[in-house]
C-alpha cells in the first residue's frame, strides 16, 4: 500500500500519479484484473480491506488522505474479479476507484452535480438616464448562451448554478461585464453607460427579435443616430424616409413618406406607436410623417417572419417606441428649420421614480405668411405633433407607463367681401373653410414581472383618425330701393374616420434557457365614422325667418367590428446552431353579423454554419380586415379607412423568404434575402370609378383579386467605425391578377409600384466630434401609370355623334423613366456652456433630377371635333408631361440639446 | 464663408424656381386599329342607330364598309341599314336598327368590316322595365345660384325587381307645345320647346348618399354631377323608392293674346339598364361634370361589352310618365 499524504485531487498530484501509472503499467496488467478471487470480509476499515486485497491479489493501492469510508466494508464475494469485488465495496461509499497497470487508484467521489438552474432578470437602462434599453445583448460566458432585452427593457436569462459572468453591450454604450455566482435566482438591473469612444463592436446575441443573430428575417432594427443623420426635405428628420432606404422599401410618389414594402399597399403597413396602430401616419399629403425622431427610442421593421403577436396587415410592420424620460435629469432639445420648430423635455417628476417626456413640433409658415395676406383675404395650413409620455416605477417589478399623441393638419381660408354703394345699398359676406385631420392616441402601459421567468406587459388604447370638414357662408344684404334687409348664413360640418378601443396583454415567458416563450392576447373596437354631413341654413327676410333648418345626412352607415387575436410563439434552440422560431396568430374579425377567423402559421428557422456564415428560412401566413381607401398616389385626408364586410373578404399573404448573411468583416453585415409572396383578395378599383372625396358604395367599386411579389434583397451595412451606413440593392417584381371579365380583363398586369431595380446608399461619416455628413442616394426604376395609347370613340346619350376619347388597353401600362436622386447634409456641432448646438445644412436633391412626382397624357393639338367635324388642325400630338414638385431643396436647421 | 453660402443657396433657389413640368419622350406602340361599336337602343324604338369606328394612335379612323346583322335569341331579324353621312367629314358608319326588342330578349348585333379583318360582337339581355307606381308634384321655391326660384317638385314611387341586381336610369324633360288658334276649333303647332334640366341634388340615390340642400359644394373636393340620372338599387333593394327631383316651371307668357295656346307636358323615362352601361354613364358623369383631374386621378377607363373590339352597346327598356302642367 502507497499512502500519499498530499491530496489527490491537486493537479500536481494526479499529474504525478499519472506519470508513475504510465511507467509502470504496460507489463503487468491483465493477467491478475479478471482473475477470480474468493473473499469473504466482515466490517472492515479501508486499510484492512486494501491490505487484504492486495494480498490476494497482487495489486497495490494507492490512494490520498481525503478517500475515506463511509461505513465499514463487508462482503462475501465468490468468485468474482477484482472489478466487480472493487465495485461491492464501493457501492455505496464515497470511493471510486481506477485500475493502472498493477495498481488500484482510490479517489475521493466527487459530488455528482445538482443540475439546478437559475434565472436572472431585470431591467437594462441607460445609465445616465435610466432610459430603458431595448434590444440590448446580453451574452453568457460559460454557456455561451444569450438573450436580449424586450421592447420594455426586460430580460430573462436561465443559467446553471455556478459562477458565471453577463456581458451587456448596446450600441453607443460600453460594454458592461458582470460577473457573479448563481446560486439564486437573481433580480440584477443593468445600467450602461453611454461610451464617448466611437462605438465598439456589439456582441450580438442570438435572441434578438431583429438583425442578422436573430431567428427571424426581413427584420431590421434602424438606428436611431441613422434616423436623425439621413438628409431630407426641409431637414425634417424623418423615420418613414429613412425606412424607405431599407431594401425591399419603396416611397411611392417622389418624395413622400408613403411604404410600399415587399409589393404591398400603403395600407398593408402595421405602423405602432408603443404598440398602438397608427392609421393616418402623414402631415402635409404624404410628404413628411407624424414621428419626430426626438421622441422616439427604438425603430424596428418587420418585412417577413412577423413575430406571431403581430397580425392585422400583410405587408410589413414598424413597431415605434417612444422615449420614456430621464428619471435623473431634466434636459431637452430645441430644433428650428425652414418648416417647422420642434421642442422636446424630458426629466424626472420624482426622481427615480417618476419621469416625463413631452416633445411638440409645429410647422409655421402660416406665421409668417399672415402678416402679408389681404385683410379679406387669409388662408393658413399648419401641422403639428405632440407626444407626451409619464413613466412611473412602482417597484422593480411593477411600472406603469402613460402615452399621448396628437397630431393634425390644419387648412383654413377665409375671404370676406363687402360692396356699398349710396344707391344701392351694402352687401356684406363672409365665407369660411376649414379642414383638420389627424390621430389621437391614448395609451397606457403597465409592466408587470410575475417572477423572474415572466414579465407582463397590459396596454389599454383608445385611438382615433378623424377629418372634419367645417365650411361657412354668412351674407347680410341691406337694399335701400326696397328697404329690405336679408341675411343668410350657411354652415356645414363634414365628418369621417375611425376610433379604436383597445386592450393587449402579452407575456414573456422564460422557461429554459433553449426555449423564449410569448404569448398574449388583444381586442380591438373598431368605430368606423362614415362620412356625415351636418348642414343648417338659414335665412331672414326683415324680421320674418324664412328658413331655420338643419339637415343630416349619413351616406355610410356607422360601422362596429371586433377584432379578437391571442398568439403564442417559442423562440427555441434545436442545436446550437440550429434555431427555430414557430409561432401561430389567431384572428377574428366580426363585422356585420359575419365573423372571418384566420390561423396564422409563422415559422422562422436560422442555422449558424462555421465561418460566421448564417443561414434563415421562413414562412408566414398574414391577414388583414381592414382596407383604405384612396383614388390619390398622395395620401388625401379624405382617405377612408373601412372594415371587411360580408361582400368584401379579407386580404390574405403567404410569404416565403430565404436568406444567407455574412459577418465575417469586423463591423460589416452582408445579408441576401430571397423573398415570394402571395396576395388573396387584395382590391383595386374598378374602370372609371372615383372614390375622391366619396366613399360611397366602396363595395361595388372594388374588385378582389390576387396578386405576387417576388424579389431578391441585397445589404451590406457598416454599422461602428467613423464611416457608417449600407448599400442596398432590390431586384423585385409585383403584379396583380383579378377575374377573367373584371379588371383588366383577367390578364395580369404590373403593379403601380412594381420597380425592378432599386439602389439605395446611405452614409454617414464623422470627421470629428464636431463635424459629421450625411448622404443618400437612391436609385428605382420607374413605376407603371396607366396611359392612353389609343384614341377610340365614346357615345353619349341622346347624341347623334361619335367623340374621341382616350383609350386604355391595359392598366399600368407604361412604364415611366428611372428615378434618382442624391440628399446631401452637414452638420456642425460645438459644445456650448450649456449643451450641444447643431447647424444642420441639407440639400435635398442635390443634382436636382427632375424625377416624376406626377404625370398625365397631354394631347397638343387637333384633338377637338367629333365624327363629323373631326380635326381643326390636323391629327393631335400626345405627349406625357411630368410634374416634379420636388427639385434642388436646401433648408438649415439649428438644433440645441441642453 | 458667409458670401459662399449665400451665393449657394441664391443659385439653388433659381434652380428652384425653373424646375417644374416637363415633357416624357411617349412612343406608345403602334397598335392595330380595331373595330369601335357604339349604340344606346331603346328596347320600344324601331329606330335606334348604331355607330362604327376604327380606333386610331392619335384619331378616330374610318371604316370603309361592313355589315352589321342583328340577331335576337340566335334568330338573325335583320341586316342593319348603312345610313348616308351627315357630312363629307364624317368618319365612321351609322346604321338604322329596326327591330323591335323585348324585356328578357338575348340580342347579338355582330359588325364585320368588308375586308374581314375586323369582326365584334356583343351580346346583351334586354333589361326588365319597371313601372312609376306613383308621383306627386308641388311647387317649391328652390334656392340655385343664390336666387330663389320657382320649380316644379316631383315625387316618383317606383319597385325595384327583386332578387337581381338592377341599374337604372331616370330622365325627366318638360316639353311646351304652342299651338296657334286658327279659328273654328283648329290649330297648329307653332313650335316646341324641351327643356331637359332636372334637378337631383335633394336625392339620396341620385346623389350616391351625398344630397345638398344647396348648389355650393359642402365636401372638400366637387363631385361628378349625376348628369345621366343613372342609379342602382343598392339602397332600396327589393323594396320600392320616392325619389324626389326638381324641374324648373316652365317659362310661358300667355297674357292677354288669345291667338296661341301653350300646352306644357312632364315626361319621365324611368329606363332599366345593364351594369355596363351604369358604370359607362358613371364614368361619363366624372368626365362631363368636369370634375376629373388628370394629375392627381387614376385614368379613366371606359367600361365595354364589345368582343373583338372597343366600344359599348346598351339596351335598355322602360316606362314612360307623362304629365300634364298645362293644357
Amino acid at each position: 500500500m502507497t499512502k500519499l499524504s498530499f491530496s489527490a485531487s491537486s493537479p500536481i498530484s494526479t499529474l504525478c500519479l499519472m506519470g508513475v501509472m504510465m511507467l509502470l503499467l504496460p507489463s503487468l496488467y491483465a493477467q491478475n484484473a479478471d482473475k477470480h478471487f474468493q473473499l469473504s470480509i466482515r466490517n472492515a476499515t479501508l486499510e484492512e480491506f486494501v491490505k487484504r486485497l492486495e494480498n490476494s491479489t497482487g495489486f497495490a493501492f494507492i490512494y490520498g488522505e481525503e478517500v475515506k469510508l463511509n461505513h465499514r466494508i463487508t462482503i462475501q464475494a465468490n468468485r468474482k474479479n477484482l472489478r466487480e469485488i472493487l465495485d461491492l465495496a464501493f457501492a455505496d461509499q464515497p470511493i471510486s476507484y481506477q485500475i493502472t497497470g498493477h495498481h488500484i487508484l482510490l479517489h475521493k467521489k466527487q459530488p455528482k452535480p445538482v443540475s439546478r438552474r437559475f434565472t436572472i432578470s431585470g431591467y437594462v437602462t441607460d445609465g445616465a438616464s435610466s432610459e430603458t434599453l431595448i434590444g440590448v445583448n446580453i451574452l453568457e460566458s460559460r454557456q455561451h448562451q444569450g438573450t436580449t432585452t424586450n421592447p420594455y427593457g426586460f430580460y430573462s436569462i436561465t443559467l446553471p448554478e455556478g459562477e458565471t459572468q453577463l456581458s451587456f453591450s448596446y450600441l453607443g454604450f460600453s460594454t458592461q461585464r458582470y460577473p457573479l455566482r448563481l446560486c439564486k435566482d437573481t433580480v440584477l438591473n443593468i445600467r450602461l453607460q453611454d461610451s464617448n469612444l466611437l462605438p465598439e463592436v456589439v456582441v450580438l446575441s442570438n435572441k434578438a427579435e431583429a438583425g442578422i443573430t436573430a431567428t427571424q428575417m426581413g427584420s431590421i432594427e434602424i438606428p436611431m443616430a441613422q434616423i436623425k443623420h439621413t438628409p431630407t426635405i426641409l431637414g425634417e428628420a424623418d423615420i418613414m424616409k429613412t425606412i424607405q432606404l431599407m431594401p425591399g422599401v419603396q416611397a411611392g410618389i417622389e418624395g413622400s413618406a408613403g411604404l410600399y414594402v415587399r409589393g404591398g399597399g400603403p395600407d398593408q403597413n402595421l405602423i405602432m406607436l408603443d404598440g398602438v396602430p397608427v392609421y393616418n401616419v402623414d402631415h402635409l399629403f404624404g410628404f413628411f410623417s407624424v414621428f419626430t425622431p426626438e421622441a422616439v427610442k427604438k425603430v424596428t421593421l418587420f418585412k417577413s417572419s412577423f413575430p406571431a403577436r403581430f397580425g392585422g396587415r400583410l405587408s410589413s410592420v414598424v413597431d415605434v417606441r417612444s422615449n420614456d424620460g430621464d428619471m435623473k435629469r431634466f434636459h431637452g432639445t430645441f430644433s428650428l428649420g425652414l418648416l417647422s420648430a420642434k421642442m422636446q423635455l424630458e426629466g424626472p417628476i420624482i426622481k427615480d421614480r417618476t419621469s416625463f417626456n413631452i416633445s411638440a413640433r409645429r410647422s409655421y409658415i402660416d406665421l409668417l405668411a399672415k402678416p402679408f395676406m389681404p385683410d379679406d383675404e387669409k388662408m393658413s395650413y399648419y401641422f403639428y405633433d405632440i407626444n407626451a409620455k409619464v413613466n412611473h416605477k412602482f417597484s422593480d417589478r411593477s411600472r406603469l407607463f402613460v402615452n399621448f399623441y396628437n397630431g393634425k393638419d390644419h387648412y383654413r381660408f377665409d375671404l370676406d367681401d363687402r360692396y356699398e354703394s349710396p344707391d344701392y345699398g351694402s352687401n356684406t359676406s363672409e365665407s369660411a373653410t376649414s379642414i383638420n385631420w389627424g390621430n389621437t392616441i391614448i395609451s397606457a402601459r403597465w409592466n408587470y414581472i410575475f417572477n423572474n421567468k415572466l414579465f407582463s406587459n397590459t396596454t389599454v388604447a383608445y385611438n382615433s383618425y378623424l377629418m372634419n370638414a367645417m365650411s361657412s357662408y354668412k351674407t347680410t344684404a341691406n337694399y335701400i330701393e326696397h328697404q329690405l334687409s336679408t341675411e343668410a348664413n350657411y354652415k356645414s360640418d363634414f365628418r369621417s374616420g375611425i376610433n379604436d378601443w383597445s386592450y393587449q396583454l402579452d407575456f414573456d415567458y422564460n422557461p429554459h434557457p433553449a426555449h423564449h416563450i410569448r404569448f398574449g392576447t388583444g381586442y380591438l373596437y373598431h368605430r368606423f365614422r362614415p362620412e356625415v354631413t351636418t348642414s343648417k341654413m338659414y335665412e331672414k327676410e326683415q324680421d320674418n325667418i324664412q328658413q331655420d333648418t338643419t339637415y343630416y345626412n349619413v351616406s355610410n352607415s356607422r360601422i362596429y367590428a371586433h377584432e379578437l387575436s391571442a398568439y403564442v410563439e417559442d423562440n427555441f434552440d434545436i442545436t446550437p446552431q440550429f434555431r427555430v422560431n414557430a409561432g401561430l396568430h389567431f384572428s377574428l374579425f366580426h363585422v356585420q353579423k359575419k365573423s372571418y377567423f384566420s390561423v396564422q402559421p409563422r415559422l422562422s428557422a436560422r442555422y449558424q454554419l462555421p465561418g460566421n456564415v448564417t443561414l434563415k428560412a421562413s414562412y408566414t401566413k398574414m391577414s388583414q380586415y381592414v382596407h383604405l381607401l384612396s383614388s390619390t398616389p398622395i395620401s388625401m385626408p379624405t382617405d377612408l379607412w373601412v372594415p371587411v364586410t360580408n361582400k368584401i373578404k379579407p386580404m390574405q399573404a403567404h410569404q416565403y423568404s430565404l436568406g444567407a448573411y455574412y459577418t465575417g468583416i469586423r463591423g460589416w453585415e452582408f445579408s441576401v434575402e430571397g423573398y415570394y409572396k402571395q396576395m388573396r383578395n387584395v382590391l383595386e378599383y374598378k374602370d372609371g370609378v372615383s372614390f375622391f372625396g366619396s366613399s360611397t358604395g366602396w363595395e361595388d367599386k372594388v374588385e378582389m383579386g390576387c396578386g405576387r411579389s417576388m424579389g431578391i434583397e441585397f445589404m451590406a451595412q457598416r454599422n461602428i467605425g467613423k464611416t457608417t451606413g449600407w448599400v442596398a440593392y432590390t431586384l423585385a417584381r409585383s403584379d396583380r391578377q383579378f377575374a377573367k371579365g373584371g379588371i383588366n380583363n383577367g390578364e395580369r398586369f404590373p403593379y403601380k409600384y412594381d420597380r425592378r431595380h432599386n439602389i439605395n446608399i446611405s452614409l454617414n461619416h464623422k470627421f470629428s466630434e464636431r463635424i459629421d455628413i450625411g448622404a443618400t442616394w437612391t436609385f428605382a426604376t420607374g413605376g407603371t401609370v396607366t396611359m392612353a395609347e389609343e384614341v377610340t370613340g365614346i357615345i353619349r346619350p341622346g347624341e347623334s355623334t361619335i367623340k374621341p376619347a382616350d383609350y386604355i388597353a391595359q392598366r399600368n401600362n407604361y412604364r415611366l423613366p428611372a428615378s434618382h436622386r442624391l440628399n446631401l447634409g452637414i452638420n456642425f456641432n460645438k459644445k456650448t456652456k450649456h449643451g450641444v448646438r447643431t447647424w444642420n445644412i441639407s440639400l435635398y436633391n442635390a443634382y436636382n433630377a427632375m424625377n416624376p412626382s406626377f404625370v398625365y397624357r397631354s394631347t397638343s393639338y387637333g384633338y377637338y371635333g367629333d365624327t363629323n367635324t373631326p380635326f381643326e388642325t390636323g391629327p393631335g400630338k400626345t405627349v406625357i408631361k411630368k410634374l416634379t414638385i420636388l427639385p434642388c431643396i436646401p433648408s438649415v436647421t439649428y438644433t440645441y440639446k441642453f | 464663408m458667409t458670401k459662399i453660402y449665400v451665393l449657394l443657396l441664391l443659385s439653388l433657389a433659381v434652380v428652384i424656381t425653373v424646375a417644374c413640368e416637363n415633357e416624357i419622350p411617349f412612343n406608345p406602340k403602334a397598335n392595330p386599329p380595331k373595330l369601335i361599336m357604339n349604340a344606346f337602343i331603346n328596347a320600344d324604338s324601331l329606330h335606334n342607330t348604331l355607330f362604327l369606328n376604327m380606333s386610331g394612335q392619335n384619331q378616330l379612323g374610318d371604316v370603309t364598309d361592313a355589315t352589321v346583322e342583328v340577331r335576337v335569341n340566335g334568330q338573325l331579324t335583320e341586316t342593319a341599314q348603312l345610313l348616308p353621312k351627315k357630312s363629307e367629314y364624317e368618319i365612321g358608319k351609322r346604321f338604322r336598327i329596326n327591330t323591335a326588342f323585348h324585356p328578357g330578349d338575348a340580342v347579338r348585333i355582330d359588325a364585320t368590316t368588308a375586308d374581314g379583318h375586323h369582326h365584334t360582337w356583343v351580346e346583351v339581355v334586354v333589361p326588365q322595365p319597371i313601372a312609376i307606381e306613383k308621383w306627386d308634384t308641388a311647387t317649391a321655391y328652390f334656392k340655385r345660384g343664390g336666387f330663389q326660384e320657382r320649380y316644379m317638385r316631383y315625387k316618383i314611387t317606383f319597385s325595384d325587381r327583386p332578387k337581381e341586381d338592377n341599374y337604372y336610369r331616370l330622365i325627366a324633360y318638360c316639353q311646351t307645345n304652342v299651338y296657334e288658334r286658327l279659328g273654328g276649333g283648329k290649330e297648329k303647332l307653332m313650335w316646341t320647346y324641351k327643356s331637359t334640366e332636372m334637378v337631383s341634388r335633394e336625392d339620396v340615390v341620385l346623389t350616391d348618399g351625398h344630397p345638398s340642400t344647396s348648389d355650393e359644394n359642402t365636401g372638400l373636393f366637387e363631385k361628378e354631377n349625376n348628369i345621366y340620372g343613372i342609379f342602382d338599387d343598392s339602397r332600396f333593394r327589393d323594396g320600392s323608392y320616392t325619389m324626389t327631383v326638381y324641374i324648373p316651371n316652365p317659362q310661358y307668357d300667355i297674357g292677354s293674346d288669345s291667338s296661341y295656346r301653350y300646352e306644357v307636358d312632364v315626361y319621365f323615362l324611368l329606363l332599366s339598364i345593364t351594369e355596363t352601361e351604369f358604370r359607362y354613364l358613371k364614368a361619363l358623369n366624372i368626365i362631363d361634370s368636369d370634375v376629373y383631374d388628370e394629375t392627381i386621378m387614376e385614368p379613366i377607363k371606359y367600361a365595354s361589352n364589345v368582343n373583338g373590339g372597343l366600344g359599348i352597346v346598351g339596351i335598355n327598356a322602360g316606362t314612360c310618365k307623362k304629365i300634364n302642367i298645362l293644357k
